[in-house]
């Protein structure tokens, strides 16, 4: 088989076959054999993702042990990942409901996620006190609305200022609702654009294809 | 560098040290301070307080590690409020760390239930587990659950389980809670469940997201929303059930009057600079 | 049996206006005519960021946060990510600007990979190319104290953010102000958007993702689905002002559009 076959006339006929099976099965009652397929196709997303899960981590596994052999910079953190992987892989693959794992999971890995995740209020402060400055009108008009805003998030910011409570709820129902509904509706047409042209394959650089200017000069 | 200049490019460790400060001590020390509740949680609560008893709802359990501190609280407190009015649950999550998560919050929900109120797997409540596909999963199940799962999340037959003798399809709940944290995933419901089956549905997602939902909370697609840890606490407020998202809402008070201190400061010195050099 | 399932007519309606003028503006551009099309800036600010680079030499970054592909909302802005990646991969290689793109999925990264090797060798640069540590696999939750350190250590000149961001985009876009980077960011997720906008110095909102990854394509015919786009804007355009008006007379119209 060619390499073009295999790298880029097969998967795209693939998505497309696979995308409007899907597409169709939204508006059209299909019979059982359809559905059916639609389904095993759907689990199959699962499977995939699982596999890719394991492609990555035996990708990184090589990776830090390649640097371990090498003695590269900071090796030792990759002795603590590899560590850390060895054990905490062999108690879920012994049993994935083990007590021990588990306990991996509440107290190391889910607190350590968490924590992770609030990093963000963090750098929000740091970003606000460093762009929310009022230099023209526009970004006076961003930072009074942003103020206003806060102050009816916080709990107690209705209790301070009772009026920051309609007028802040006037700011995001109409003129941030409008915004937000304008990007829903431009997004989605982006998507459909995209989809359009991954279907017909014009568009083959996400398959790390890139092919010479084409159309008409 | 002169003071002003360091004071408007300030190091953000400071920022992150204060910050850290203005949260650390209300969490530790809890303050109640008063709180008004916004309109939004009011109306999914008032939603959620009008489902007649013996209804089957929908509950998609969309919180994980990073979510479950905002939103956790708040289902727990929801899935008491149900099944004390003796409705039936069923839940079910589109990622596996959320399936894993909906059990936590089941746990501990039925560990405050109080005692009388009857919350028996498979009879009162089932969490029907991880449903794979994302959207087109979503709409799979509002279609045919059957076709998607075939057992629950613990392992026991779909067909062995008494809540879904009756349960097929979306058009068979009275009701939908998407709990969706930050997974942006509230919109599958909109227009999975909500759209072609007419289910009433509210949700949860985390603060920043609430201006996404706005759109359908306007044209009545959705019923209000739980917003963060305030929308949480709001639940537990309102059920009278105070717990740790009404901590952490209190604290954020303090977080966010800092914020807004370190923005109005920021402006203040920014135009003092300006003003400076406008003068040489 | 209905021939199509219950309310979804006007939806499948839609997408067959949509879809068929797409398709219609770029059988057009095959047969020699073009729709004017505005010139999106983005595609200058990319040579202009790796151009820093260059003359700093220090690297720039490639950050495309969520890139769980199996997650549909998140699958089209990495896809638009991955065809950004290809030029930006290109004009990186042309202009010899050190590449670092961090990706926390496997199928992600093993398609990150083959886009930036295909660049390098379609510059010819392949042996300036150490594709290990231009593309690098880390795991969701380590990625994101790795490159905060690395962006700091690095010096890096120039970042681009583009994909489906979430909760990282401002811990990153607000470490590369700190940094000092150039940045270009984009990506479609709404409440995202103000955190890119207001840190980056130049930013492409909502279906600008879409329409730069048609537009790095170079291919006219490509980038004419664009007007096909405009087509399905004027249509929401002109049913929001009939809605509106409709809906101020007292009469709606939620049954017909639930058809």
């Amino acid at each position: 088989m060619s390499d073009r076959l295999i790298k880029m006339q097969i998967p795209i006929i693939l998505t497309a076959i696979i995308g409007l099976l899907m597409i169709i099965e939204f508006f059209f009652p299909m019979p059982a054999t359809i559905t059916n397929l639609n389904i095993t196709l759907r689990s199959f997303v699962t499977i995939i993702s699982a596999a890719a899960l394991i492609l990555g981590t035996i990708v990184l596994t090589i990776y830090h042990g390649k640097k371990v052999g090498t003695k590269g910079s900071e090796w030792y953190y990759s002795i603590v990942y590899i560590l850390a992987f060895a054990i905490t892989a062999g108690l879920g693959v012994i049993n994935v409901r083990d007590t021990t794992f588990l306990w991996i999971y509440n107290n190391m890995t889910s607190p350590i996620g968490a924590a992770l995740y609030s990093l963000t209020a963090f750098y929000i402060t740091s970003a606000a006190y460093r762009v929310l400055r009022a230099r023209n009108w526009e970004g006076a008009i961003l930072l009074v609305s942003a103020l206003i805003v806060l102050l009816m998030l916080i709990p107690i910011g209705a209790i301070l200022f009772p009026p920051v409570v309609p007028i802040g709820t006037w700011i995001r129902n109409i003129p941030s609702g409008a915004g937000f509904r304008g990007m829903i509706i431009g997004t989605s047409l982006g998507i459909m654009g995209l989809g359009v042209r991954v279907f017909l394959g014009r568009q083959k650089e996400h398959l790390g294809i890139r092919e010479e200017r084409r159309g008409s000069e | 560098m002169s003071l002003m200049d360091k004071m408007l490019a300030l190091d953000q460790r400071i920022i992150f040290a204060l910050l850290f400060l203005a949260l650390a001590f209300p969490i530790l020390n809890p303050v109640i301070l008063p709180m008004d509740i916004q309109k939004y949680s009011r109306d999914s609560f008032e939603f959620a307080d009008s489902i007649p008893a013996g209804s089957v709802v929908l509950i998609e359990g969309g919180l994980g590690a990073a979510t479950y501190p905002q939103g956790g609280p708040g289902l727990e407190v929801q899935i008491v409020h149900l099944l004390q009015k003796d409705v039936k649950l069923v839940f079910f999550s589109i990622s596996t760390e959320m399936a894993q998560w909906t059990v936590t919050a089941i746990n501990n929900a039925l560990d405050n239930l109080p005692s009388g109120v009857a919350a028996e797997n498979g009879v009162n409540w089932v969490h029907l587990g991880y449903v794979p596909g994302g959207e087109s999963g979503v709409a799979a199940l509002a279609n045919d659950i059957r076709s998607v799962k075939t057992e629950d999340h613990f392992g026991t037959p779909i067909d062995q389980i008494p809540i879904m003798a009756n349960i097929n399809k979306a058009s068979d709940f009275a009701a939908c809670f998407w709990w969706g944290g930050s997974e942006g995933s509230i919109p599958y419901g909109v227009r999975q469940i909500v759209t072609p089956f007419g289910i009433p549905m509210t949700g949860m997602c985390t603060t920043n997201e609430v201006p996404n939902y706005t759109p359908y909370i306007n044209s009545g697609q959705m019923i209000g929303i739980i917003g963060g840890v305030r929308g949480s606490a709001e639940y537990e407020y309102l059920m009278g059930m105070p717990g740790l998202a009404l901590g952490q809402a209190m604290a954020t008070n303090f977080g966010g009057l800092l914020w807004g201190i370190l923005v109005v400061l920021g402006n203040i010195l920014y135009f003092i600079a300006r003003r400076e050099e406008g003068a040489d | 049996m209905a021939l199509i399932v219950e309310g979804r007519l006007i939806g499948l309606v839609s997408l067959l206006i949509i879809a068929g003028s797409i398709i219609y503006y770029m059988q057009r551009a095959y047969a020699g005519q073009l729709p004017k099309l505005r010139r999106l800036a983005a595609v200058n600010q990319i040579d202009e960021i790796l151009g820093r680079c260059v003359e700093m030499g220090r690297p720039a970054y490639y950050l495309m946060d969520t890139v769980n592909m199996d997650t549909p909302s998140v699958l089209a802005p990495t896809v638009a990510a991955f065809q950004i990646l290809a030029y930006t991969a290109r004009s990186a290689a042309r202009l010899g600007a050190k590449f670092f793109v961090p990706v926390v999925q496997g199928l992600a990264y093993t398609i990150s990979t083959e886009i930036v090797d295909e660049a390098y060798r379609a510059e010819n640069k392949s042996d300036e190319l150490k594709l290990e540590e231009a593309v690098m696999y880390l795991p969701d939750g380590a990625d994101r104290m790795y490159i905060i350190n690395h962006m700091w250590s690095d010096g890096m000149a120039g970042a681009f953010f583009i994909g489906s961001w979430y909760h990282k985009a401002v811990i990153f876009t607000e470490n590369a102000a700190r940094v000092g980077a150039m940045m270009l960011g984009g990506t479609d997720t709404t409440h995202n958007i103000p955190f890119i906008v207001a840190i980056c110095d130049y930013s492409i909102i909502g279906e600008e993702l879409y329409a730069l990854g048609a537009y790095v394509s170079e291919d006219p015919t490509v980038s004419s689905s664009l007007a096909g786009q405009d087509v399905g804007k004027f249509i929401a355009l002109i049913l929001i002002i009939l809605g509106s008006i409709l809906l101020t007379l007292g009469i709606s119209i939620k049954g017909l559009l639930s058809m």
